[in-house]
């Protein structure tokens, strides 16, 4: 691990809305191929510090640096484009779409982006749709979702929901993943799945951040876990340290 | 330029002004607590000059009476529009796209209710002859009308703010516009408070009708243009404001009119909405409101 | 016999605008009123081209459009930022604008007065005389419009305006430049709302500012969401029938001043109507899956 260029690094950041300080001068690291998770009460700042990770807001001060990028001033389709993908709490699905093209339309493909792409024919665009389509039944696949590809997203189980959540995601060939509470409304054995599916992607190269509650699965998969609270950062380490430190556990009892 | 027409303008201006900033109340008081985009408001506006000329003239009643009947029937069509087009819709789950494109639709059908029953003719209502008499006063003229409405728009200013602050209902208001949700949560009959809000924007409404009608006379047309500025003042005071709606509305009267100066008097209404178009670009919460552009670059 | 052609023509004409509209109402959700601005500048590039400089019908169409785009361009790159409710306020700021040049611009379109007498259209030294050469002229041009839309729609693109629609947040998050989307659709529904502007001044031969108002704009939105917002031969139908109801009411003898109101209050109401009980309008809108295997 290189400590001078680090994959992702947050450098005081800060963010504020009206007289409420969300989020104040935080600062931590994410390694290339690691699980880290971000952990807090509730209104701790975690979801507002993804939103200004990934461009949906503009944070008041501080770095984000993302391979060696400074993000702070990028729109989200951009920082997308560099490698960083996130989900929604809400999941933010396209319910009319099928589960086939939610996962496909995340896919890069420069020319369909543009509207006269759209009256090529055929022939030119061939080789490049086989490919796009190749890789989307490869992700369907790998989530077990190949069956229900027809099917409009709004018509699915949460659970299924969830994974076209995560096939989008991983649609947009993001290296570093942020996940905003993948195991929240599923059913412990969907949260075990959950689980080895996260590991799954790490062995394969990927990098997760991630914000979730539940507090067994957080401590089984993460490489490293960040406490929030009332937008600063109160403690980090390995799981095992987390789980012991008297800060930590004052205040998830005292909640 | 000579400093008298520079000061008539200004004069002109205030009295345009307070009419806008009538208007500006009157559609901040159903846009803010209920965040509808109440086209329909048009309608209100045109209807309730018809109303006055139907009490006034076609059926000879006295002029107070009349205008009073014509705030009520406006009133109560406020809360009809509410009632019978965006509440069902709301109930449905609606959007804000669907709620706007049925008080487009209600504008067309209500427009042309009066096409239908009024003819497209211009209309006058008599008042006192006396009211419309200039009063010289050094080289600047204006009439006891004029004066009528300034003051009358002062006041329904203060009694908004007064009702805003001091009464129950008011303070019901103020609570929905600022957090809906908590607002239900802590028993406020949120339904009611959409009623009032329509009902006291379109009585506001009504009044602004009456001083247009019997100054510069009542044809079909004239709702769109009163939607307009109405908007205009209140964007440009910043959205939630009354007294910047208010102020926006006085300081586009006198644009409008010192404008004139410079630019012949076609050209008014484009002012007004350019002044909009550029407030919406470059400072869309107005002088007093809050953020509105959606954090998603 | 004419008169069925001129009315066919007429449906064709409004059939573009409503395509036109549904593009950007209709697959992306951008709520405009502002078709009846452009509707404008493309009947007046026409008759003003056509009656005062002598060009050609299809090369001043190529004009209006080219204005129409430059001005949409520029009104949506300034807008589009804006949330819902404050894009449609821009959107009317802006239809209201245009309309009072129309109006006021006395030098160049003659204001109040109009502008009488545009010539037909001619190509190649073909001159398209006639009503009934008119009606396949215009339908011809339907017809490229309509495919245009649907491949538009049929294509990722289109589905990628869907997702626009439905969340721009996460069409975003999937690496969509969202402005870049809305700013592009809503240029080419512009323009071909002008090229809808430019077949109506050739088909009524005279052209004045109090058309192309917010009340037209209303008009073609009424038709998207009868017709079906985000079906494009649903907009076809919708112009058809609420183009060829009213023209009906003529041969009933019923005079202008009341058969005018008459024809608004019908679409009027059967907006509200539809939008409370039909949201999806006459043909709803049919997404494809897009599976392959």
């Amino acid at each position: 691990m290189d400590n001078d260029s680090p994959f992702f690094r947050v450098e005081g950041l800060s963010k504020a809305f009206g007289g409420l300080q969300a989020v104040e001068k935080v600062t931590f690291r994410v390694e290339k191929g690691s699980l880290t998770s971000l952990i807090g009460p509730n209104g701790a700042g975690k979801t507002t510090i993804f939103d200004l990770i990934s461009g949906f807001l503009t944070a008041d001060e501080g770095h984000i640096m993302f391979k060696g990028q400074e993000l702070a001033k990028q729109k989200p389709h951009d920082i997308v484009t560099l490698g960083m993908a996130r989900t929604f709490q809400h999941l933010g699905l396209f319910n009319q779409l099928s589960v086939w093209d939610n996962i496909f339309l995340a896919l890069p493909a420069k020319r369909r982006e543009r509207l006269w792409g759209v009256f090529l024919p055929q022939r030119i665009l061939r080789k490049e749709e086989r490919s796009l389509q190749e890789r989307t039944i490869e992700i369907l696949n790998f989530l077990g979702l190949a069956e229900k590809a027809g099917e409009r997203v709004g018509n699915l189980s949460w659970g299924d929901q969830k994974l076209v959540s995560i096939g989008r995601l991983l649609g947009t060939d993001g290296e570093f993943l942020l996940m905003d509470e993948p195991a929240s409304g599923l059913s412990d054995e969907q949260i075990d799945y959950l689980k080895s599916l996260l590991r799954g992607l790490i062995s394969r190269g990927k990098t997760i951040l991630l914000i979730d509650h539940n507090m067994e699965a957080i401590m089984d998969i993460s490489d490293w876990v960040i406490v929030l609270n009332f937008g600063e950062i109160i403690a980090e380490g390995k799981p095992a340290e987390i789980l012991a430190n008297e800060e930590v556990i004052r205040i998830y009892l005292g909640v | 330029m000579e400093f008298w027409l520079f000061l008539q303008l200004l004069i002109n201006g205030i009295v345009v002004g307070s009419l806008y900033a009538l208007l500006g109340i009157s559609f901040t008081a159903i846009f803010a607590p209920t965040k509808i985009f109440h086209f329909m408001h048009a309608s209100v506006y045109v209807f309730a000059g018809y109303f006055l000329y139907q009490f006034a003239m076609g059926w000879g009643w006295p002029l107070p009476v009349s205008i009073l009947g014509a705030m009520l029937l406006s009133g109560v069509m406020g809360v009809l529009a509410e009632r019978v087009i965006y509440s069902p819709l709301r109930r449905m789950g609606a959007g804000a796209m669907e709620m706007l494109l049925s008080s487009f639709g209600g504008y067309v059908v209500l427009q042309n209710v009066i096409l239908l029953i009024w003819k497209s003719d211009p209309r006058t209502v008599r008042i006192p002859e006396v009211l419309k008499n200039g009063i010289p006063v050094g080289l600047l003229t204006f009439t006891p009308l004029d004066i009528m409405t300034v003051i009358t728009s002062g006041v329904a200013l203060a009694a908004v703010a007064i009702f805003m602050r001091s009464t129950k209902v008011g303070k019901a208001m103020r609570a929905v516009e600022n957090d809906p949700m908590g607002a239900t949560i802590t028993g406020i009959p949120t339904d009611w408070v959409r009623l009032v809000s329509f009902f006291l924007g379109s009585i506001l409404v009504a009044v602004a009708a009456t001083f247009h009608v019997v100054d510069k006379g009542l044809e079909p047309t004239i709702g769109v243009n009163a939607v307009l500025v109405a908007t205009v003042a209140m964007i440009v005071g910043g959205v939630g404001s009354y007294s910047g709606a208010a102020l926006a509305g006085l300081m586009i009267g006198i644009a409008e009119n010192l404008g004139i100066w410079q630019i012949s008097s076609e050209w008014k209404s484009t002012i007004s909405f350019s002044v909009l178009v550029l407030f919406i670009l470059f400072r869309p919460r107005g002088f007093f409101g809050h953020r509105i552009t959606r954090y998603e670059g | 016999m004419n008169y069925l052609i001129y009315v066919i023509s007429l449906i064709a004409v409004y059939g573009i605008l409503t395509v036109s509209l549904n593009l950007s109402v209709g697959y992306t959700g951008i709520l405009s009123v502002a078709q009846g601005a452009f509707m404008g500048i493309g009947a007046y590039a026409a008759a003003i081209l056509l009656t005062q400089w002598g060009f050609n019908f299809f090369s001043s169409l190529l004009v209006g459009m080219a204005i129409a785009g430059l001005v949409a361009w520029g009104l949506a790159w300034a807008t589009l930022r804006l949330k819902g409710d404050y894009y449609v306020i821009a959107s009317f700021g802006f239809q209201i604008i245009i309309y009072n040049i129309f109006l006021n611009w006395i030098s160049l379109t003659r204001g109040p007065f109009g502008i009488r007498q545009i010539p037909p259209p001619q190509a190649f030294g073909f001159t398209f005389l006639g009503p009934l050469r008119y009606a396949i002229l215009t339908l011809g041009f339907l017809a490229i419009c309509v495919w245009v839309a649907r491949r538009v729609g049929e294509s990722p693109y289109g589905k990628v305006l869907r997702a626009i629609r439905e969340d721009e947040a996460a069409a975003a998050s999937i690496g969509k430049n969202v402005s870049r989307y809305k700013i592009v659709i809503f240029t080419v529904s512009a323009m071909l709302a002008s090229v809808g502007g430019a077949f109506y001044a050739g088909l009524i031969t005279y052209i004045d500012p109090f058309t192309f108002t917010i009340h037209e704009s209303i008009f073609i939105l009424a038709l998207v969401i009868i017709g079906g917002s985000g079906n494009v031969y649903g907009s076809v139908i919708g112009a058809a029938v609420l183009i060829s109801i009213p023209e009906m009411l003529r041969f009933f003898d019923v005079p202008t001043t009341v058969a005018s109101p008459i024809r608004e209050i019908l679409y009027g109401a059967l907006m509200i109507i539809f939008l409370r009980l039909r949201p999806k309008g006459l043909l709803p809108e049919r997404i494809t899956t897009g599976v392959r295997r």
